[in-house]
């Protein structure tokens, strides 16, 4: 046996050892965050983490934006497709396996009719003729397989490059590694493949949401707490497997105003007897707002 | 242990078998989607107006604040704060026109993306009878290969619909603006104890740096 799989071999062994040492005090981490984690984003390491964003952001704008630029300027936007298309048909099993963990059998068969056509008819999942058949995508990993099993969050956390993610789900991306099949795959150039499709996979994710981040860094008050917010809602919505149900939507209370009625400051004529005001409440949508160009006109 | 790709497919494919017919819709409202079609584009329209951006900004702005419910809107995104505008009528009313500001400006900028596109409706559900609809469009932003997903909810008060909050269906998952845009603000008012007038200030400043970039697109 050569020494680069001799090296393979031993990796995987790692892997197999860190995801069982981790499993449990990953559990008990998240276990032991508080109940009110589960609806906000529980960020109790917010200092360390802000400073990891700081090196994330120095590095995305110095290198990783940059590239992704590059990459969408080069290349035209069928061959991105298909490189996505490629690299997401790769997380067939992986996203199988997980469907089966939840209990999830029909979203397992479309994955699995998704993984069959587009690997066959799609040439290796460089197009993805399942989505005009009427089997959309959908993703799983093992965070939310965790999720529906009934783990807490656990706390934030941001990783530099990696991006953002809590101790559950960042256990689950360890245990998503081997879960899939490609990491237990012995074959000639193994290791350069997954140094190939990690590397593909960062870029095309990083491209996808140029807009995105450049309208965060632009329009929020905090990055840090957009990406956070964002984050935790779109994460929620993946558990739930995909759109709100539409009664489990939050009511927009219309605050009554008194604004009309005179103001109940204490009058400066003790003698002068008081006088009860009732005002009708007027409903905040009355009112008229005009934005301040307006205005200044 | 090896393993083949032949060994996957066809695991794969007995799965599929497992694949039924997909599930019947709800209740739609035509006067709703129909609220969405005029004035969503609308909006869209009146971004691609080539006139100054002074003029643009007015005209969307107007259309803005005719198509969402901003009071209810900027109410919601202070989460339990929102109870000290009750009490303190100038502190609403410069909250109420920084959130609307801050508000055009995130909207104006970021549907620039989808200048020129028209936003298809696809269906709506409704929430309440007649009153709470969930509106279904879909719109593709310029240089993408698919359409973006968009849902629209709008409630009817009196006789008028008003847009209450928007979610991007982003690869299958939902993301609601108003709800995400409260968990910024609550995060920043926790921070400062509930100081609305610290936000004010952040969001004036913010909704500024936009304006400039804004001004220098055009």
């Amino acid at each position: 046996m050569s020494n680069k799989v001799q090296g393979s071999a031993q990796a995987k062994k790692w892997l197999a050892l860190a995801t069982r040492a981790l499993a449990p005090l990953v559990a008990a981490t998240a276990l032991c965050a508080p109940a009110y984690a589960q609806n906000r984003d529980y960020d109790p390491w917010e200092r360390t983490n802000r400073k990891l964003f700081a090196v994330h952001e120095a590095v995305d704008k110095a290198a990783l934006g940059p590239t992704a630029r590059e990459y969408r300027r080069v290349t035209p936007t069928p061959v991105r497709s298909g490189v996505s298309n490629f690299l997401r048909n790769l997380r067939g099993p992986q996203i199988f396996a997980n469907d089966l963990l939840q209990g999830e059998f029909k979203r397992a068969g479309a994955t699995a009719a998704r993984f069959t056509i587009n690997s066959t008819l799609g040439v290796a999942g460089v197009f993805d003729p399942a989505a005009q058949m009427g089997i959309e995508r959908h993703s799983e990993d093992f965070g939310q397989t965790l999720a529906v099993w009934g783990v807490p969050s656990g706390p934030y956390v941001f990783i530099p490059v990696l991006g953002p993610t809590s101790v559950r789900d960042g256990a689950g991306a360890i245990a998503n590694f081997a879960l899939d099949p490609f990491t237990w795959m012995d074959f000639r150039g193994d290791d350069e493949f997954m140094v190939f499709r990690t590397g593909m996979t960062a870029l095309a994710a990083r491209e996808s949401v140029i807009e995105a981040v450049d309208n965060v860094r632009q329009s929020s008050i905090d990055p840090y707490v957009t990406i956070r917010s964002t984050y935790g809602l779109l994460r929620e919505s993946s558990i739930r497997n995909g759109l709100d149900d539409v009664q489990d939507l939050p009511d927009f209370e219309d605050i009554p105003t008194y604004e009309d009625a005179p103001a109940a400051a204490p009058s400066s004529d003790p003698s002068a007897a008081p006088t009860e005001v009732t005002p009708a409440p007027t409903p905040m949508t009355e009112l008229r707002l005009e934005p301040e160009t307006a205005r200044s006109n | 242990m090896q393993l083949t790709r032949a060994g996957f497919v066809a695991a794969f494919a007995a799965a599929a078998l497992a694949l039924t017919a997909p599930t019947a819709s709800a209740a739609r409202n035509q006067e709703a989607e129909a609220y969405v079609n005029i004035h969503a584009n609308g909006a869209l329209q009146a971004l691609s107006n080539r006139n100054s951006a002074d003029a643009r900004q007015q005209a969307f702005s107007v259309l803005m604040n005719r198509f969402a419910d901003v009071p209810r809107i900027a109410t919601f995104v202070l989460g339990r704060y929102s109870t000290q505008l009750r009490a303190d009528a100038a502190l609403r009313r410069d909250w109420m026109a920084a959130f609307l500001d801050y508000s055009n400006a995130v909207y104006e900028d970021q549907l620039d993306r989808y200048r020129g596109n028209e936003i298809r409706v696809t269906g709506s559900t409704e929430r309440t009878a007649g009153s709470d609809v969930i509106v279904h469009t879909e719109v593709t932003p310029r240089g993408a290969s698919r359409p973006l997903p968009v849902r629209w909810r709008i409630l009817k008060s009196g006789a008028e619909w008003k847009v209450l909050d928007v979610s991007l269906v982003l690869d299958g998952n939902e993301i609601w603006l108003a709800q995400q845009q409260q968990r910024d603000f609550l995060s920043q008012l926790d921070r400062n104890r509930g100081d609305i007038r610290a936000l004010i200030a952040s969001v004036r400043q913010t909704t500024a740096e936009m304006r400039q970039r804004i001004r220098a697109r055009s």
